[in-house]
């Protein structure tokens, strides 16, 4: 779309991040997701103890993942739904 | 009426035990169909035509097992197979959603959620709000069916890995790709509505 620099891109270019940071950046997902081994978890807590660019890089992914959370409103299941899938499984042999 | 083996279950049994153990699960099974189809005809025809098979083939069911997963794994790909065929129209701008939306927070009226220029309102949120759905739903659908396992529907990534028949490792990447295709978005977002949501120190 446009060619704004997002202050992730800034993170990454400017500060030439070392094989740690992309080590981080590659566990965020599973670090916000609840998937990390304990090993991954140890070793994420510890590196972003002292570098920042990662501690928001986090930050930043966990900000979405509560953005859609709170922001995607759950749809009402339409009232007639479940009565027919009810009669169709009743007529089904 | 048949004459079943001793080890088959009655018409009147198994109907009981699928009401009991896949039709709880029709609440998230309608939102799911509604965020990959984005239209409420079609989320309703898909989650019947999911149940329809599921009962078709309750015996492959076993029992205590993830059935949430396992009626998401038929409905995914019933979409697949069905759905995405008929529309070939890429992701539209869920309109009606928009609408109800506003409709059912209420505390504002719409006059006033409308005005772009009163920002610091209430009204804000519901302006997130819709922006954030309509950034959910302009992904391709493959980004946009992760976000919603993952985040909306709190599934993990060996269940992901499981409906969508993909290694897990794909799961991951399609996860890290679908995110930062959302933060681009709505940074984007963020910054022409004067949101500068870099962190405070």
């Amino acid at each position: 779309m446009n060619a704004i620099v997002t202050p992730q891109n800034q993170v990454s270019s400017a500060d030439n991040a070392s094989p740690d940071c992309e080590k981080i950046v590659s566990l965020l997902d599973m670090i916000i997701d609840g998937e990390a081994t304990p090993e991954d978890k140890t070793y994420f807590l510890t590196h972003v103890e002292n570098c920042k660019p990662c501690f928001d890089a986090h930050n930043k992914h966990q900000q979405l993942k509560s953005v859609l959370q709170d922001n995607i409103k759950r749809r009402v299941v339409p009232t007639n739904l479940l009565s027919s899938i009810k009669s169709v499984i009743k007529a089904t042999a | 009426m048949s004459d079943q083996r001793g080890n088959q279950l009655s018409k009147e049994e198994k109907d009981a035990r699928f009401e009991a153990e896949l039709l709880p699960i029709l609440d998230p099974l309608y939102n799911f169909a509604f965020r990959l189809t984005l239209d409420e005809d079609d989320a309703n025809d898909l989650v019947q035509e999911t149940y329809l098979k599921a009962y078709r083939f309750f015996e492959y069911f076993e029992q205590g097992t993830n059935a949430k997963a396992w009626l998401f794994r038929i409905l995914k790909n019933s979409f697949i197979n069905d759905f995405r065929k008929k529309s070939k129209q890429p992701a539209k701008v869920d309109y009606n959603e928009v609408e109800s939306y506003y409709n059912t927070e209420g505390n504002d009226n719409d006059a006033e959620i409308a005005t772009t220029s009163d920002m610091r309102s209430q009204s804000v949120q519901d302006l997130i709000g819709d922006e954030v759905a309509s950034a959910l739903n302009s992904l391709p659908v493959d980004f946009r069916t992760v976000i919603i396992l993952c985040d909306l529907e709190g599934f993990t990534y060996e269940e992901m890995a499981k409906i969508l028949d993909i290694p897990i490792g794909t799961v991951r990447s399609r996860l890290h790709r679908a995110r930062n295709f959302l933060k681009e978005k709505l940074e984007n977002y963020a910054k022409t509505m004067g949101y500068n949501n870099t962190d405070e120190d």
